[in-house]
Order: C-alpha cells, then structure tokens, then sequence
C-alpha cells in the first residue's frame, strides 16, 4: 500500500512541476473563464449588454392637423427605460440607414411608413412597422421585434378601444363628443402607464413539483453551464494527459525500473491510476473553488454536488487510462488528446450545453460519451434535481470508470507480462 | 561458498528467434562475473529475464536460494539493477530520485534519508543534489543512475553495459566503482561487449554467443582453450576473396574472419605462417595493407570458438 | 532563395506525413461544421414545430366558459398543442404529469377572468430549465398578456361610454362589457399595426438563395480550426530543436532570417489549403455562399493564413517541447474563437468586452467572411478587416523574429 501511495505522489509532484500540466488542467479552463466573466459581464453583477444601434426613419405623413404618431414612436424609443439598452439615430432616409447597416455603424433601422397617423387615428385600415435589420447580428433583432411589437400592439389596442367605445356608445343612441374622446385618451395614456413593465400577476409558475422555482439571474446559468462544460471537457483531457506518464515512462525505462523492484506489477498499476486519480482531485478542487469565488457559481447542495465531483473524477481517469491502454507510444497521444478527446466532447455536448432545441439524434448520440453523462448530471445538479435523478447518473457514470479502468488494467498487465 | 546466481537451462524465443537458447551458468558470492559477448548474443535477455522483465520461457534462476519465477519479489529486493540506458525522472532532483526509488525497495525514515547521504557522497552529487537531474551532464546521471541501484545494499549488482558511448574518463570511474563496490562484499554480475573490461574486471567470465554459453571460466583458463595462437588482424589494398582461400589451405592458419576490410586469423606461429602469407598475397597481386598480431585473448578466444571476430 | 524552399519543401513534407496535421487540419473541422450546422438546423423554427410541447388545460367548474377560447388563443400560434380537462377528472392538476404525456399544466381557478383585479391567478406547472418549458412559458404569458390588453381595452372602452351614458344595471354593464370583449378579440386579428422584421440586403443580392443554417458555423470553425492546426504545424519548429536539427541547419550557410522566412512559409502555405479545403466544403457541403465574392474570401484567406502563421511561428520560438505547442496552440485557439465571436455573438457581450473583441484577429476574419456570406457585401467590405488581419501578422512576426534571434541554438 505505502508504494502505491509512494508512487501515485511521485506522479503528482511531476504533474504539479510541469507547465504543460498547469496550463492545461488550470490555466487554459481558468483563462477561458474569465473570458467568459468579461464577455458578461462578470456573473451575478449587471450583464449589461452593448448599446443596440438604431436608425430611426420617420416616413410618417398625417393628414393636415393630426399629431404625428411617427413622433411618438420615436419619443417610446427614446424613453429612459430603453437608453441603457438602445442608442437611438434619426436619420433622413432608407437609403441612408441601409447604408449605415452595411458600414455597420447601425445594427438595425426602423422604419415608421407614411400611412402610419392615417391608419392609426382613422377607420380601418392596417400598417406596418418595419424593422431592417444586420443579418449577421443574432440579438439585436430579437430585442427589437420585441419592443417594437409592443408598440405596434399598444397602437392597435388603442385604436380598438376607441372604436368599441364609439360603437358602443351609438348602439346605445348616443353622439361621441370631444370630451369623450378626450375622456377615451385619457383612459389609454393611464391604461399604458398601469401596464408597463407588469408581466401578468394573473399567472403564477410553478414546477411539476407544485413549488416555487427560484428566481435566477439567467445569465449566470448560461455562465454556470458553460463553465462546467469546460471542467468536464478539461478534466477528461488532464486524465488523458496525466495518464499518458504511463507510455512515456515505458520509453524512458523508468516504469521496467519500477518492475525489477521489489515491487509488484498490480502496486506499480494502482500508484499510477492513483496519481491519476489524485492530479484530477487537486485540478477539480482548484477549478471549483475559483469559480465560486470569481463567478459566484451555486453549485447546490453540497450532496449532491460531491456525488457529481467524484463521477466525473472517476470517468475521467478511467476514460484517459482506457484510451492510453490503447497506444504503442507516446507519438500518438496528441491524436488521442487533441482529436478524441475534442469529438468526444462535441459529441457529448459540451460546447453546445446553452444552445435549445438540439435535434433529438444528438440528444441519444451524448449518450455514447462519458462527456455527456457527465453533462448531464451536472446539469441536474445545478438545477436542484433530486437524489434519486441524480444517483441514477452517478451510478452509471461510476459504472463507466469500473468498466473502464478493469479494461485498462486488463490490458496494461497483459501488455507488461507478455514480453 | 554460497551461489549468488543458478542459472539453469534458461530459454527465451521471440517468434522464430532465439534469443536465448538453453544457458546454464553460476555466479558465487562475492566475485565479478562478466557476461561477454557482441551485441545481440542475448546478454541484455538474460539480464531481463533474471530482473524479472521478461518471463523465460524455459528455465529458471535461483538469486541467493530464490527463484525468479516462484519467488519473484524476493529475489529482486535482493539485486540492484544499473539500465543500460539512463532511468531517472528528469524533473526531479538527483535527492528526490534517490528518495522515490529508495522507497521502492522498502526503505523507510531515517534509515532511507542516510542511506541517501551516503550514496550521494559515494557517487560525488552531494553539492548538488537538489538541482533536478535536467540540468546534468551525461555522465551525472549516469552516477546516479548507479546510485540507485545501491540505495538499499543489495548482495547482487547487475551492471547491463554501463560503459557503452561514455568518455573515457567516465568509463574509468564506473570501473573503478565496480572494483571498489566489489571489494566492500558485493557481487557483481556485468555484461559487456568491450573485452578489456571482461578482462580487467571479472574473476569469472561467460562468453556468449546467439544465444548460448559457448565457454566460461577465469580469463587464463579461456586462453588456454587457444593454446599459443596468436591473432594476426591486416587489412587487403583490394578485394581479396582469392586471396583468402589461398590463405585458408596455409598450414598453421585454424580460422579466418573478415569484416568489411579487417581481416582476422588465427595462426598457431606467426613467424612461420606470415611469410606464406605474404608470398600468397603477392603471387595474386595484392597488396596487404596493414597488419598487427596479437597475443592470445578474449577476443581470439571468441575467433577460436565461433569463427567470428568480437565486434563493436 | 533555393535553401528557403528545400527548407519549406522538406516542412510540408513532414507535415503530410503526420496523422496529428490531418486530423487537426482537416478532420476535425469539417467534422464541426457538420456537426454545429446539424445543431443550427435542428433549433430552426420547422423542425421545433415538429415536436411542439402538449399543454393540458384544466380548469374548475365556473372557468370551464373561457377554456375553449384558451384553448383556440394558444392553440393558434402555433408553439404549443393543447389538450382540456375538467378538474372532476383531474382534482390534482399535477396528476396530469403522472398519466399523460403533457410538458405542462395550466390550471384555471373558480371565476378566472383576465381581469385585473384582485383575483385567484391561474398556475402554470411548467419546468422552466427544460426548452419545451420555457417555450411554454413564453407562448402562454404572451397570450396572457394579449388577454389582459384586450379585457382592460374593454373594460376602458365600457367604463367611458358608461360615464356618458350610464347603464341601467349591473347585468347590463356586464352583457355589454361581454359583447366588447368578443369583439375587440375578433378586431385583434385584424389589428392596424403589425412589424415585419426584414434583413438588411444590397440591390444585387440573389433572393432565391435560401440562407443556410452552417452560415453561422462554417467561418466559424474555419476560423477555430485554422488556428488549432498549429498543433501540427508549429510543432516542426519544436522538434528541429530538440533532434538538433536545427542546429545543424545553422551550421550551415543559411540564416537566422531564412530559416525563419521559411518555417512561415510552410505553415502559410499549409494554412492557405487548408482554408481553400474548408471554404470549398462549406461551399459544396453545406451550401455556404462563399464563392459569391471569390477574390474577396480568397483575399480573406491570404491575410488570416498569414496571421496565423505569424502565431505558428510565435508558438514554434517559444515553445520547449511538443506538449507545449499543444498547449499554446490550444489556449489562442481558444482564446481568438471565442473573441473572435465563433462561439457567443459578440453583439450579446458587455460593452467593454465587444469593443476590444471586435478587433481582435478572429473577429476581423470572421467579419469579413460574414461580410460576403451573410450580409452579402461586395469586394471592398473585406478590405478593412484585411487591413487589420496584416497589421497582426507584422505585430506576430516581428516578435517572433525578435525572440529567435536572441535564443541560443
């Protein structure tokens, strides 16, 4: 036992020297973090994002002694409550925005059309709002089709208002006189004010559980989760890396060394999956602690999330064993590092953990990858899944490593028995 | 007086080579036993097989009464290996070398930490024992490349050519750190293809050749098997194919070998042959080039037994 | 000149050879762009609309009236599927999750009314992590909200005429507050302002062209991986200097300068095909319309494979040994993907953030190729970013000339 310990903690030390190690189990994940921190916006805090450019065209022509509508359009998007999100530039024509959205000085224009005080104040008729947008930006629109239809929709609801009301009334026998049209305006300026920024309190959420999920800063989920696919993807190459001492050791003649010792093959086996076992605790501990720190990470209750540390420790090591088992010389883990470990965690979803509505073949094809379990139990723990979930994935993985590491050992006793 | 090493009938076959046929040879405690052959004879085999690397696949050896292969584990705590090529973790220093491997053979606490000491000062790194092993010259790691093999006393050193493409100054200190380990009870089992270490070194000497023992004995007893013959090395201006079978049917001429330019004989009386010799090569015009003789030794042994030259 | 290409010759020679180049130069890209275009396919509206998630609408006895127009509210905009059930069937709404196959249930209380006033709000039980969840969540607080507009537009509309002609009774303000709210939901349909949403196109853009979901991926990953195909490019440098090689190269009549000139070379030209590879795939592949502006993509390609290799040869002068050039190849391939908005829209990133990304190498590659292949731009909207791209790889090479010169080989 005290070899396997001695051996296992050789392997640690040269882990801890080499740059190589450092920068691949902690600077690289840790480097990316805080890129991600930067990008937005640090976690936890605002995630502010960059000012939407707008040019703002306003074709509105009303008729003679009508307020121009276009104007007040304008005035929504130039509103306090939109500054943060959108500066705002009036410009003379189409042709001029367009222009300004190909020089990418403006991410979007909106166009207020000729007819819009016609039809707005008038019987009938219908108009649009036109939004042009960059087709290589992705949010800038969304946000846009966003606000401007509620525009548009408080428009149409206005003058839906005011047309019952004056039907209503002359169903009734009676005249729309000014005051009532100034008592019907009156209605909707305090209508719009009561009504902005209320989602519905006529409805109230909760989980298939019948309880309350609590309120959270969905951003720092996105950062949450990209920065565990991150550690996955990073444990499993560091388990690859760390195992790879095994191969090059053989090369050097350090490990035939260890066997014409007076130590047994399966000690000499076990202080190396220990050193393994042992690199990714210290890298996993590192990576946890800093991104709580840095990243206000919740990473849930602590049961669970211990379970989940240790399957993704074990598969991780089996995984890099298994895979080095595999190999002649150490020539060929750079396919193994850089190729296999990059599909695997593709294909396990690691660099596609935010996106929605994956197709459901990939959603099966995760499965095939140690990386995907992992994902996936991760992810349960972020979101307050319960144990039982949450076992069920912690066996299989724990599983996968038995699976893996009986191979590996299998193979690697073989290998060194056989000549 | 007991036997460091038995060896007995050992095999070892790679596919349809033989590497090692049938070899049958001991050591006794306290002498230096030298494995000569060239390369390739199966002397770094039968160095794998009784350091327990490989599994014969015949045969067995017995390490002072233990059996490589039912007692694995205990004869290897009692011999200490010097690799032909350098084993040492580069990254860590030549102390935490030591330390590790120190470990390995079951050394412990203060008894490890001294021991460390005094192979450090044995093998002349103790000013810089904290500098990692990266930053050495060749023959730096070499000494602690033997360093380690000493940590934990053993009774048997087997040293697999620890010589080959070192200077000379550094070949000197490894000899003479096998005499003196030598002198201090340990019993040393060498392999080597350089005859003058054989010679130099050994009380015993076993030389081999594919994969078999073809004599072995004291240095003086194995020139005896050559009786007075001496070794006439010389070299041939052009190809000499007729020359040497003239020179094959000349009485006193045993063996010939050549390799590339260098031709070898071994002759009972080089007085008496060399003329013959000459008048051959003259009468085929050729011309010999260079010529020396050589007393009997190893390397003519080697010629007598196998009818090849020891080469490098 | 000559012992500069025996030197590039001999660099593509090795390169060809090695397993690791073809797998990081070609492989693996052309494997992500498939992939992350299957992804992008997948999250287009079409495909979500095949598996749209089923809501199950329960409601109490006095709420039953207002089902069916639920029902028909969510059911048309086409986001959701909706099943009714009556709370005699279902006295716990969360028993619908047990025996149907339902992502959500919406439950109606006694005298639910869009109203708002103090009144017992519905409840949704919905998993809001899951994307079937949000996406009911959103759809049925859109028609909420949508509901609430129209009942308080009615409301308003009744509570004004009823100020100027007061109604006779409570029923009768009720009847006629019914009346006006069927027919404002009826009006909706036909409402007078609506929003088109329309992408920016010049004169000569080709309608036809359906826009492709590997748009996104394509320069993308070719970005990602040009930059990653160092690790089986830059690494020739690394292993000169370790078999010596190198060395003995310098003991040569050939210089610093050559040696150098022509170790770039090699990665540039290596680079420059593999581009071409991967721009042809996407072209041919997966219907990327690269080649609407040849000379201008091509012009894109020349300056990023210069860039790139301005690094390479970085990493080669800086790196000790081979597992090192796959960590500083690693960390800039993440580094520049990730500013270079390959993975995250920059768009959506912190002020700070997007104004020092943006002009950064990968940024400015892939805002030329979405120059032509997304905004369908013409040959001079490459030439800025072009510019750029040059002014890095002046920056990359120099230090990389400056760092060699002072190693001692």
């Amino acid at each position: 036992m005290r070899k396997i310990f001695t051996i296992a903690w050789k392997d640690l030390l040269r882990s801890i020297r080499s740059l190589y190690f450092i920068g691949i189990s902690l600077i690289a994940p840790l480097l990316l973090s805080f890129l991600f921190s930067a990008a937005f916006g640090g976690g936890g805090e605002s995630t502010a994002i960059s000012n939407i450019a707008i040019a703002f065209v306003n074709q509105d022509a009303p008729p003679q002694g009508s307020p121009n509508l276009g104007e007040t359009v304008y005035e929504i998007f130039h509103s306090a409550g939109l500054k943060d999100l959108i500066t705002l530039h009036e410009v003379a024509s189409e042709e001029e925005a367009l222009q300004g959205i190909n020089e990418q000085d403006f991410s979007a224009t909106v166009i207020v059309p000729a007819d819009f005080s016609q039809v707005v104040s008038g019987q009938g008729g219908t108009t649009r709002l036109r939004v042009i947008y960059d087709p290589a930006e992705n949010i800038a629109p969304q946000i846009l089709e966003s606000i401007t239809a509620t525009i548009a929709n408080e428009f149409s609801s206005s003058k839906i208002m005011v047309s019952l009301a004056v039907e209503e009334l002359q169903r009734r026998g009676g005249q729309a006189s000014e005051q009532f049209y100034t008592d019907l305006v009156a209605r909707i300026t305090a209508r719009s004010e009561s009504q902005s920024g209320v989602t519905s309190p006529l409805l109230t959420v909760l989980n298939p559980q019948g309880q309350r999920e609590e309120a959270r800063d969905e951003m720092q989920q996105i950062i949450s989760i990209i920065m565990v696919g991150m550690m996955i993807f990073f444990a499993f190459y560091t388990g690859a890396a760390t195992s790879e001492s095994l191969l090059q050791e053989e090369e050097k003649g350090t490990l035939a060394r260890k066997f014409v010792s007076p130590t047994p093959v399966r000690d000499i086996l076990a202080g190396k999956f220990l050193g393994v076992l042992i690199t990714l605790v210290v890298q996993i501990c590192v990576l946890l602690v800093l991104s709580s720190l840095v990243f206000h990470i919740q990473w849930g209750e602590a049961g669970k999330f211990i379970l989940a540390v240790i399957a993704l420790i074990a598969a991780a090591a089996g995984f890099g064993l298994l895979l080095m088992s595999f190999l002649n010389d150490s020539r060929q883990t750079g396919i193994i590092l850089g190729g296999v470990m990059t599909i695997t965690g593709m294909v396990g979803g690691l660099f596609t953990s935010t996106i929605q509505n994956m197709p459901d073949f990939l959603g099966i094809l995760k499965k095939f990858t140690p990386q995907g379990w992992a994902l996936d139990l991760w992810q349960l723990v972020l979101n307050g899944a319960g144990y039982a979930e949450i076992l069920f994935l912690f066996s299989v993985l724990l599983c996968m490593a038995v699976v893996f590491f009986i191979i590996a050992n299998f193979r690697f006793q073989r290998r060194f028995a056989k000549k | 007086m007991e036997n460091a090493v038995e060896v007995k009938g050992l095999k070892k076959f790679y596919k349809d080579v033989k590497a090692v046929n049938g070899v049958d040879f001991t050591i006794q405690s306290g002498e230096i036993f030298s494995l000569l052959g060239p390369n390739g004879a199966g002397k770094t085999t039968i160095i794998n097989m009784l350091t327990g690397l490989f599994p014969p696949n015949a045969g067995d050896a017995l390490i002072f009464g233990h059996s490589i292969q039912k007692e694995p584990l205990k004869a290897k705590a009692l011999m200490g290996v010097v690799p032909q090529e350098i084993a040492l973790y580069e990254d860590l220093s030549a102390r935490e070398n030591l330390v590790f491997w120190g470990k390995l053979y079951g050394l412990r606490g203060k008894q490890l930490q001294t021991r460390v000491d005094e192979v450090l000062e044995l093998i002349g790194l103790r000013d810089r024992q904290r500098q990692r092993v990266s930053k050495y010259s060749g023959g730096m790691k070499r000494r602690v490349n033997i360093g380690i093999a000493l940590l934990h006393l053993p009774k048997l050193v087997i040293m697999d050519e620890p010589t080959v493409g070192i200077d000379p100054q550094s070949r000197r200190h490894i000899l003479d750190n096998v005499l003196q380990l030598n002198s201090q009870g340990m019993t040393v089992l060498y392999t080597t293809h350089y005859m003058e270490e054989a010679q130099e070194l050994s009380t015993r000497i076993a030389i081999m050749d594919q994969g078999k023992v073809v004599a072995s004995g004291r240095h003086a007893d194995l020139v005896k098997l050559v009786g007075e013959q001496d070794r006439v090395e010389l070299t041939l201006s052009q190809d000499g194919e007729k020359v040497l079978k003239a020179w094959k049917k000349v009485l006193g001429v045993s063996k010939i070998d050549q390799d590339g330019e260098k031709i070898t004989l071994l002759v009972s009386d080089s007085n008496a042959v060399l003329p013959e010799l000459f008048k051959i090569a003259h009468q085929q015009n050729a011309r010999i080039a260079s010529i020396a003789i050589h007393e009997p030794n190893l390397e003519t042994v080697f010629l007598h037994l196998t009818g090849k030259a020891l080469r490098d | 000149m000559k012992r500069i290409f025996e030197i590039v010759w001999k660099d593509i020679s090795q390169t060809l050879r090695s397993p690791m180049a073809a797998l990081f130069l070609l492989a693996l890209p052309l494997m992500f762009t498939a992939f992350f275009g299957m992804i992008f396919q997948g999250v287009s509206d079409e495909d979500a609309a095949l598996d749209k998630p089923v809501v199950a609408l329960v409601g109490e006895e006095e709420s039953t009236a207002i089902l069916p127009q639920l029902q028909s509210l969510l059911t048309e905009t086409g986001a959701v599927s909706v099943e009714v059930f009556g709370s005699n069937e279902f006295p716990d709404p969360l028993a619908l999750f047990e025996t149907e196959e339902v992502d959500a249930v919406l439950y109606l209380p006694e005298h639910f009314r869009f109203s708002l006033q103090d009144l017992a709000p519905a409840i949704l039980y919905v998993d809001e992590n899951s994307s079937k969840g949000q996406t009911v969540l959103y759809t049925i607080e859109r028609v909420f909200s949508q509901e609430q507009a129209l009942y308080s537009t009615s409301a308003a509309a009744v509570q004004a005429v009823d100020e100027q002609l007061p109604y006779a009774s409570d029923q009768e303000y009720q009847m006629a507050f019914e009346q006006v709210l069927a027919k404002a939901n009826q009006a909706w349909s036909q409402r007078a302002v609506t929003v088109s949403m329309e992408r920016a196109v010049t004169a000569t853009t080709d309608l036809s062209r359906i826009e492709s979901a590997y748009d996104q991926s394509s320069p993308g990953m070719l970005v990602q991986f040009t930059i990653s195909g160092l690790m089986g490019t830059a690494v020739i440098f690394v292993q000169e200097r370790r078999t010596k090689t190198l060395q003995r190269m310098l003991t040569t009549a050939t210089s610093r300068s050559s040696i150098i000139i022509a170790h770039a070379l090699s990665m540039f030209f290596i680079i420059v095909v593999q581009e071409i590879i991967l721009v042809l795939s996407g072209q041919f592949l997966f219907g990327v319309d690269f080649l609407r502006e040849p000379f201008a993509i091509l012009l894109v390609i020349l300056a990023f494979a210069l860039w790139v290799s301005g690094m390479g040869i970085l990493i080669g002068v800086l790196a000790k040994n081979e597992d090192q050039v796959v960590l500083f190849s690693l960390i800039a391939m993440f580094l520049f993907t990730a500013m270079g908005g390959a993975w995250f829209p920059l768009e959506g990133t912190s002020p700070a953030f997007y104004d020092i990304a943006r002009y950064t190498p990968g940024a400015q590659a892939m805002q030329g190729f979405q120059n032509v292949i997304v905004r369908k731009q013409g040959f001079s909207s490459v030439l800025e970013p072009v510019g750029i791209l040059l002014l890095y790889a002046v920056l990359f090479f120099s230090a990389a000339i400056l760092i060699f010169k002072k190693n001692k080989e």
